[in-house]
């Protein structure tokens, strides 16, 4: 088994271009699954535009507001704790990532509170007040529950990283000298906030 | 001891050697071994299929299943096996991973664990999808068509989170093969000097990153609306059935290129290597594998003819398929050339060669009247078409696996297997396929719909020919693979190089040390580079 | 090939003709090209090898040639695509609205409605409308012998259209009609059959079909189980067409696939909308609201009570209520059940889904 183990050293070598290269492609992988709910967005925002716009009435634009900003905000922590590890300022890294997962968890219990305010109103999946809606208002309160709710889900495990990453940075195991795994975190992180970016303006902006 | 002496098989031994590998070679023994399984399963499902369909009418005691409901499920069974656990994984998984870093000079693949955790997402899904048939099994046809999936009482969620785990463990091996290719070559390996199987790889690999998460997101959207009602499938909510079939062709379209580009890779090994002769065109069978991954991804709703959609897309979209056509015309007419001149050698692989070329022509001519907007009106969702898809997936990639497996398996195993009963079954093989399959194009153009328990009795005989057809077929494949199973175990001792390939794999030993070169290969100036004068 | 009768379909199989036949040609070269290198260059025969990378000429040559082929196919089928798709102006319309597992088929200005197997004259274009109920799942309208075959789609419109061939005995043909888009279990049985009529023949079929659902219904022998009347429909057959596919041939549904099982005939209690013969001919008309259970307003008033005495007599006990004077007449008044027939105004369903759209507005 040992001797597996030794002459098994494939994944020893470190290959920052080679990580990077994979981790593009998975991003891209995750581009193309909120792309496909982008279409669909876009197909039923034409089929059904007065209906759509009669959705984007009953959002909270100021907490939406706030969101983007937070979510923003974490997105630029992210990078700058990636700069200073390059610099090896492990300390900062650390603290600028506490900081990032600060705001997810901010933007997390904000999306909680506007999920909730639609609950109480009758607008949620699964209650019998939506089938009274018109049909295009369904078809946009779907979407909008399913395509934040995937947002949320992809800012979770974001955070999750991040975390991964702090206790990694913490035992030294990246470091300016081994950045792939922050760097693709960061990036995974980026695109959160780019999915976002668009989630925005579709579902709070359009009136 | 020396351990280079020592191939990957006797570096270590026992349960937990094979289940916590990284070497490529071991997680390809790993992907045989199971797609090699459901392969058997689905093949005696759809067998049971051909039965139901002997008779005619299910009332007057002709009905081995009772009727539609039994029937549907094993219809559905049948279709996801074979697509999600056999066809897809099949070549990459097995031959792509233990062939594509030896071809290339390399020691593995770029990202070793991921591999390993591609096939647990592979074992994944395949328990899911096993637990599924345990517990009722669905009844909806491998596609998953709404409303009626978004309806029907059987238990969706385990087929399709068994899809959902089996789409990731594609997608990892298609990122780890393209930054295989791009990051692990052989100094000397430049891209135009790789094999045409690793191009061919390569092109899947990219099919696989591209199209893959459309069908992810559609499989957990349908599960969504079947359990939150979130609406946008179902027109009682205002959604749109057609778009969950765009979603869903938008993916598994382009899927049929994952499928079908590896064995094309694998006829452009066979056929130089027996031809003892250079690849006709090189660059123009590199090319047309990346136009065929490239159109192959803009042509999915030549499924949707009859769906409802509108007239100007399906005029479109049968203008675009049409162009899927040239590439693949481009390969057969390549391949047909390099056996000109050459030193034919019709050995077992070489004869599945063929037979692809032959099955798979077909398969892609009668695509051809699929894709005319006019007969299509007429075919679609006919027999025809199952015929059509059984041509190129079974006769293409089916054929082409089994193919891989006779060329490479004194490599793999380090063993022989017996030619003359390869040949008898490759001639059973043979006849069956045309039966069963031939027959059913015939079927359709008679009009037979597909996917039908019971029929009217005027499409009888030609039933009864396409259910005598897989016996015989389907006896000629389970022969084989029993006589392979055997010659794993039993085989006389492979040489290194059986075949006189010039590929980098049969410069190492049969089968590979650990680290698949005891010294560094010698990378040719071209891929199959032969002599004018070869032995006999 | 089977019988193709319309001009559409001896133009699809002209279609299939060249297409197929371009193909066979090229087909046929493969073959000959691969056995005469096998022959000709087999290793026993030669060891002598030309090793060729490869020829710019031919590579442009089996380029261009099959890429002009493809277009020349795709002109074909475009071209007979677009006749399957223009409907002429002087058409009839039948409207179809699919459910599992049977077609319901009206004929607006004939206003008769139908059920699977259905009635076209030879010569005059007709226009299928197709639709599913809107809870329901996709079908597929299929006929072989006109090569035509359009999805029906919840919530969506879709239409095929054929000229049929004078029948060649002068008088009537049948042909098969299939469900092409699996739709669940009785997807193979959801089949009926067109029968192209010369005009006379479809005249007098029409008139038939009128007067079996205008017949005015004595109550008196409706209500009689054993009454000729009733006797005389083929209930059985009528319960094998509607009901079956749910409630199964025993009566008690089918237990082990439907959730919710449907209705258990054989055992009186739970009948949502009553068990009597009156309550159970009002539900063929309305349907059990919040269930799967539809109304079929294709059954002729004769027909529903054939169907409803089949229905009552999976029970074998004698605890069924008689249906009360007061309740006959009630659902007498209620369906004009004796009175003499007078058509409903229906609308054709793009002209209704027209009016719709407009009063959203």
């Amino acid at each position: 088994m040992s001797e597996l183990a030794a002459a098994e050293h494939g994944h020893d070598h470190y290959d920052p271009e080679a990580n990077k290269l994979g981790f593009w492609l998975f991003l891209f992988t995750e581009l193309l699954l909120f792309g496909t709910m982008f279409i669909a967005f876009a197909m039923y925002q034409d089929m059904y535009k007065i209906e759509f716009i009669e959705g984007t009435h009953h959002q909270n634009i100021i907490l939406g507001t706030v969101n983007t900003i937070v979510l923003l905000t974490s997105s630029l922590t992210m990078a700058l704790a990636i700069q200073a590890l390059r610099r090896g300022l492990k300390t900062l890294s650390i603290a600028y990532m506490a900081f990032t997962i600060v705001c997810s968890a901010g933007f997390c219990v904000i999306k909680f509170i506007e999920w909730s305010a639609k609950y109480h109103k009758g607008i949620f999946l699964l209650n019998e007040n939506m089938d009274t809606l018109p049909k295009g208002e369904q078809v946009y309160y779907g979407l909008y529950f399913t395509m934040t709710g995937f947002h949320a889900f992809h800012v979770l495990v974001g955070a999750l990283l991040i975390i991964w990453v702090m206790v990694a940075v913490a035992k030294g195991k990246v470091h300016a000298k081994r950045l792939s795994f922050i760097d693709n975190v960061g990036l995974f992180w980026h695109l959160v906030d780019l999915v976002w970016i668009f989630l925005f303006p579709l579902f709070y902006l359009i009136r | 001891m020396n351990p280079d002496s020592k191939n990957f098989y006797e570096v270590a031994r026992g349960l937990t050697s094979w289940l916590f590998t990284t070497d490529h070679k071991r997680i390809g023994i790993l992907y045989l071994i199971c797609v090699m399984t459901f392969f058997v399963i689905a093949a005696l499902l759809g067998i049971t299929i051909r039965l139901e369909l002997f008779s005619s009418n299910s009332e007057a005691g002709g009905s081995l299943l009772g009727g539609g409901e039994i029937y549907n499920r094993i219809l559905t069974l049948h279709g996801v096996i074979m697509i999600f656990l056999f066809i897809i994984p099949a070549i990459p998984g097995v031959f792509g991973n233990f062939f594509l870093p030896i071809m290339i000079g390399a020691e593995d693949v770029s990202f070793p664990r991921i591999n390993l955790l591609s096939w647990y997402c592979y074992i994944i899904g395949a328990a899911l999808a096993l637990f599924a048939i345990l517990s009722g099994a669905i009844d909806t046809g491998w596609t998953f068509y709404v409303p009626y999936s978004a309806k029907t009482g059987a238990n969706l969620i385990l087929p399709l989170s068994a899809a959902y785990m089996l789409g990731w463990s594609s997608i990892l091996t298609g990122i780890n093969f393209i930054v295989t290719v791009h990051r692990l070559r052989a100094k000397e390996m430049k891209m135009f000097r790789m094999p045409l199987f690793v191009w061919a790889s390569y092109a899947t690999g990219w099919i696989q990153v591209i199209a893959t998460p459309v069908v992810g997101i559609t499989l957990i959207l349908l599960l969504l609306e079947r359990f939150l009602g979130i609406g946008i499938f179902d027109p009682t909510k205002g959604g749109d059935p057609i778009l969950y079939q765009h979603m869903f062709w938008i993916y598994s379209h382009p899927a049929v290129y994952v499928m079908v580009l590896p064995a094309m890779g694998v006829v452009s090994e066979i056929i130089p290597t027996f031809s003892r002769k250079t690849i006709f065109g090189y660059s123009f069978i590199a090319w047309s594998t990346m136009a065929i991954a490239a159109i192959g991804s803009l042509v999915w709703a030549h499924h949707m003819f009859t769906s409802g959609m509108a007239d100007e897309s399906r005029i479109l979209f049968s203008f675009l398929t049409f162009f899927v056509a040239v590439p693949s015309a481009v390969k057969i007419f390549n391949w047909l050339a390099t056996m000109y001149k050459g030193s034919i050698h019709l050995e077992p692989p070489m004869i599945f060669g063929l037979i692809f070329v032959l099955l798979f022509s077909i398969g892609g001519f009668t695509g051809l009247m699929n894709g005319t907007l006019s007969i299509d009106i007429h075919i679609h969702d006919t027999a025809f078409v199952v015929g059509h898809f059984h041509y190129t997936m079974f006769g293409g990639v089916g054929v082409m696996f089994f193919g891989a497996l006779l060329y490479w398996f004194p490599k793999m195993f380090g063993r022989n297997y017996n030619k003359k009963i390869i040949y008898l079954c490759g001639f059973l093989f043979f006849v069956g396929f045309n039966m069963l399959y031939g027959t059913m194009k015939w079927l359709g153009i008679q009009g037979m719909p597909r996917r039908y328990a019971d029929y009217v009795p005027e499409y009888e005989f030609w039933n009864r020919v396409a259910t005598v057809g897989s016996w015989v077929m389907v006896g000629g494949l389970f022969l084989m693979i029993f006589h392979l199973l055997y010659s794993v175990f039993k085989g006389s001792k492979a040489e290194d190089n059986p075949w006189e390939g010039t590929t980098l794999e049969w410069q190492t030993t049969s089968p590979p040390p650990l680290v698949n070169f005891n010294e560094p290969p010698q990378i040719p100036e071209k891929p199959y580079d032969y002599p004018e004068e070869v032995k006999s | 090939m089977i019988e193709a009768a319309s001009d559409i379909a001896r133009e699809v199989d002209y279609a299939i003709i060249v297409v197929g036949g371009i193909c066979a040609v090229f087909f046929l070269g493969i073959v000959a090209f691969m056995l005469l290198c096998i022959f000709k260059f087999h290793h026993t025969k030669t060891t002598k090898t030309k090793q060729i990378h490869g020829n710019l000429f031919l590579e442009i040559t089996w380029t261009v040639i099959p890429t002009i082929l493809v277009f020349y196919m795709f002109w074909v089928g475009w071209q007979g695509f677009n006749k399957i798709r223009t409907v002429p102006d002087d058409h009839m319309v039948i409207e179809v609205v699919a459910q599992q597992w049977l077609w319901n088929l009206k004929y607006p200005e004939e206003d008769i409605q139908v059920v699977n197997n259905f009635h076209i004259p030879a010569g005059v274009p007709v226009k299928f409308k197709l639709t599913s109920l809107l809870d329901d799942v996709l079908h597929s309208f299929y006929i072989p012998a006109f090569r035509v075959k359009e999805d029906c789609v919840p919530g969506m419109n879709t239409y095929i259209w054929v000229n049929a061939d004078m029948p060649k005995n002068g008088e009537s043909e049948t042909y098969n009609m299939f469900c092409a888009e699996f739709c669940g279990k009785d997807h193979a049985q959801m089949i009926g059959t067109v029968t192209v009529d010369s005009p006379a023949a479809y005249e007098k079929w029409v008139q038939s079909v009128k007067a079996e659902a205008n017949k005015p219904v004595d109550m008196k022998l409706a209500l009689d189980a054993t009454s000729p009347e009733v006797q005389g429909r083929d209930g059985e057959t009528l319960y094998k067409t509607y009901c079956v596919s749910c409630h199964g041939s025993t009566g008690m549904g089918q237990a082990e696939t439907m959730v919710p099982n449907a209705r258990d005939f054989t055992n009186l209690v739970g009948w949502k909308q009553g068990n009597k013969i009156n309550n159970i001919y009002e539900t063929l008309i309305t349907g059990v609201p919040g269930t799967e259970m539809r109304g079929f307003t294709s059954l002729s008033p004769w027909d529903r009570f054939a169907v409803a005495h089949k229905v009552a007599s999976f029970y074998k006990g004698s605890g069924r209520q008689k249906v009360s004077e007061a309740e006959a007449k009630a659902l007498e008044e209620k369906y004009k059940l004796s009175a003499p027939y007078e058509p409903k105004k229906t609308l054709a369903i793009d002209q209704a889904m027209d009016l719709l759209l407009k009063e959203k507005k």
